[in-house]
């Protein structure tokens, strides 16, 4: 068989590019139709079930209106729990990067065992169930006698314990501690490329350790935090259990309010539409940044 | 340049501190002999991993 392929003439070329083409359609179609069977005709579903119509007794109606959509552009309640849930990713965005990336790179110049052992430490906590870490987090503030509350207080950092329970604060806390280890192992990624003689021509050639810092480290890890930071955005921006202990009922996000339309309200379409302007939203926001990461460093991914 | 400064090992040490707390009282309070959510202050107790033993399971009808 290959022997027939190898002694064609060279105006037999085109055919056989075809006949590969079809064999790598052949043999990823069973990956495709997974793909599509799992992930696009669901997705396709939910699109379809935000324009349908809902009503306390007649269940959900296949029509299609613009009522959950106009619901949504119009009720001021929307708009707040869209922008609380951004502003919470966001934050947690922001507090992964000033500290992840400092820790990374503290990480990186340790010596070889100590190395190993606190980055085990630092990635050990993702084996370990959500809900264990934010219940700890909600016992570490819970209350106004809670350990980290006293600490501060002794501290004379805060005057009066720091709400925790159902805060945006205490959402934000939890979910950094949880998406921590992303931002940790995509910097820690990042420096492993980074040639550590470098630092060292920079020394000799005089510059002080927080220009060594800003101008030769910072700009080469860069990249490592940006991606670092998509993972955590996306991520936080859609998590469910942190939200939905920490804010219960009172504070929602996207995907608890998505969750409590689909299983208490049982109003799906309502639900499928705040699933799909989130899903939206987010696919936007990370490609878009994408887009500039890319051309703004296009130099560091060459 | 190799090596950490003292100020980086006190931020790599609360760092650390920071990421293992809510695991160690999580696994502190399981331990507790209250009914209620608590550190154990006095004597550690098995109560609650016994509850977890005599729990009925819901494959059969319970009572």
């Amino acid at each position: 068989m290959s022997a027939a392929i190898d002694n064609v003439p060279a105006s037999a070329a085109p055919a056989a590019d075809t006949r590969d083409a079809r064999a790598a359609w052949a043999l990823s179609a069973p990956a495709l139709m997974l793909f599509f069977g799992v992930l696009v005709i669901p997705l396709a579903m939910t699109v379809m079930l935000s324009f349908h119509d809902w009503g306390q007794y007649k269940g959900i109606e296949p029509v299609f209106i613009l009522k959950n959509w106009r619901e949504i552009a119009t009720d001021p309640y929307y708009a707040e729990m869209f922008w609380r849930t951004f502003r919470i990713a966001l934050l947690v965005t922001l507090i992964t990067a000033m500290l992840g990336a400092p820790e990374a790179y503290i990480l990186n110049r340790m010596s070889g065992r100590w190395k190993s052992f606190f980055l085990l430490v630092i990635l050990g906590p993702l084996l370990i169930s959500v809900v264990a870490r934010t219940l700890g987090w909600a016992l570490l503030f819970g209350g106004n006698n809670g350990l980290v509350n006293k600490l501060l207080m002794s501290l004379g950092l805060i005057a009066s314990p720091l709400r925790f329970m159902f805060t945006e604060t205490g959402m934000v806390v939890a979910l950094a501690h949880v998406m921590m280890p992303f931002m940790v192992l995509s910097v820690w990624a990042a420096l492993q490329r980074v040639d550590p003689q470098i630092e060292n021509a920079a020394m000799s050639l005089g510059a002080n350790p927080l220009t060594i810092i800003r101008r030769i480290v910072l700009p080469q890890i860069m990249p490592g935090v940006l991606s670092g930071a998509i993972i955590v955005f996306s991520l936080s921006a859609s998590a469910f259990a942190t939200p939905a202990i920490i804010g219960g009922r009172r504070l929602k996000v996207a995907a608890t309010l998505a969750y409590d339309e689909f299983l208490n309200t049982l109003n799906w379409p309502l639900g499928a539409a705040v699933a799909v302007l989130l899903l939206l939203a987010l696919v936007l926001i990370v490609v878009g940044s994408n887009a500039l990461i890319e051309r703004r460093y296009a130099e560091v991914f060459r | 340049m190799r090596t950490n400064g003292p100020l980086a090992l006190l931020f790599h040490t609360i760092f650390v501190v920071a990421m293992l707390a809510p695991i160690l009282v999580v696994c502190l309070v399981a331990f507790t002999p209250e009914g209620y959510l608590s550190m154990p202050t006095t004597h550690f107790s098995l109560r609650w991993f016994r509850a977890i033993a005599n729990y009925p399971s819901s494959s059969t009808p319970s009572g």
